[in-house]
């Protein structure tokens, strides 16, 4: 239990700080250029970053086909619910019926 | 407030349901369900409390936890820069606090909205958000779980991932991302993001000619 109290001390606190983090030290900060171009370049990276991790080390032909699938949804209707809608849902049929994991 | 809810209204179709997958799959971090919706009040940030799961789920350190918090978040914490004469911290801690992506960009919309105003928006997009966890860990005990659900997480990334690249065209973050990526699973599969972020971050930060800040 008090691990898991901390642990959402910590995860809150990691939250609040990246948000109060320009009101904090933005003025001095956002006169560098290097700062600004992480501002703009890391983010896009970071997701990339987050896309391996969140597939743990499971590379199948239904990850595949569903990532194809938000990535051509997502291109064509700019929509992020319907996105990961259909993406998650041939993801989950995929491991239904094509290849069992 | 009249206008900060019909403002907010869109946002419940984006930010309720993704609230509901999270109560949904809370119960794969073995935590006890009234944390939650504790989680959705004061960490209030879809990324970080669904990568959270699986870090609680085998009990990471709390410096991981942090620094994860901290660089998944850290999208947001060039929000502020736009907000920095209209939003006071001292005085409205809440409104920072409550900067979500699309709080952040409903407020830029609407330059003249007073403190009230963003105060309701806040609020009520806040309040999607908790409600949307609330009704996924109702329906997680209804429903019987099924495998698949977890690629919500992959498919959220991506098409964040997509947003940023629509916005700006660069193709350079990805493949810096990329190298990270391979580079991290080679050498330190156990600190994966970190090492991985880190890599990126060298990667981008030197001036280079093709991309003048």
């Amino acid at each position: 239990m008090i691990y898991w109290i901390t642990a959402l001390g910590f995860l809150s606190l990691g939250s609040a700080l990246t948000r109060f983090f320009p009101f904090l030290f933005g003025k001095r900060l956002s006169n560098l250029a290097w700062v600004r171009r992480l501002g703009v370049q890391l983010p896009g990276a970071i997701m990339l970053l987050l896309v391996v991790y969140s597939l743990h080390g499971s590379y199948h032909l239904s990850e595949g086909v569903g990532i194809a699938i938000v990535i051509l949804a997502h291109t064509l209707f700019r929509n992020t619910l319907l996105s990961i809608g259909l993406g998650t849902a041939t993801y989950i049929l995929m491991t239904c019926f094509v290849s069992p994991t | 407030m009249k206008k900060a809810f019909k403002d907010s209204i869109p946002v419940i179709a984006g930010y309720f349901p993704i609230g509901v997958v999270y109560g949904f799959v809370f119960a794969t971090s073995g935590m006890p369900w009234f944390f939650a919706p504790l989680m959705s009040l004061f960490v209030y940030s879809g990324s970080i409390q669904l990568v959270a799961l699986g870090l609680i789920a085998v009990h990471a350190s709390y410096l991981s936890l942090l620094v994860t918090a901290l660089l998944i978040g850290c999208r947001c914490a060039f929000y502020g820069l736009s907000l920095l004469d209209r939003y006071n911290p001292r005085r409205d801690p809440y409104l920072v606090f409550g900067l979500a992506d699309t709080t952040y960009s409903i407020v830029v919309a609407n330059p003249h909205g007073d403190r009230r105003y963003c105060y309701w928006l806040t609020a009520f997009i806040h309040s999607y958000w908790f409600l949307g966890t609330c009704t996924g860990l109702a329906l997680a005990k209804w429903l019987p779980p099924f495998h698949g659900g977890e690629f919500v997480l992959t498919a959220l990334f991506i098409t964040l991932g997509l947003d940023t690249f629509f916005k700006q065209r660069q193709v350079k973050p990805f493949i810096a991302g990329s190298i990270g990526a391979a580079a991290a699973a080679l050498l330190f599969p156990g600190h994966f993001l970190l090492v991985g972020i880190g890599i990126a971050a060298c990667l981008l930060a030197p001036q280079t000619r093709r991309q003048p800040a």
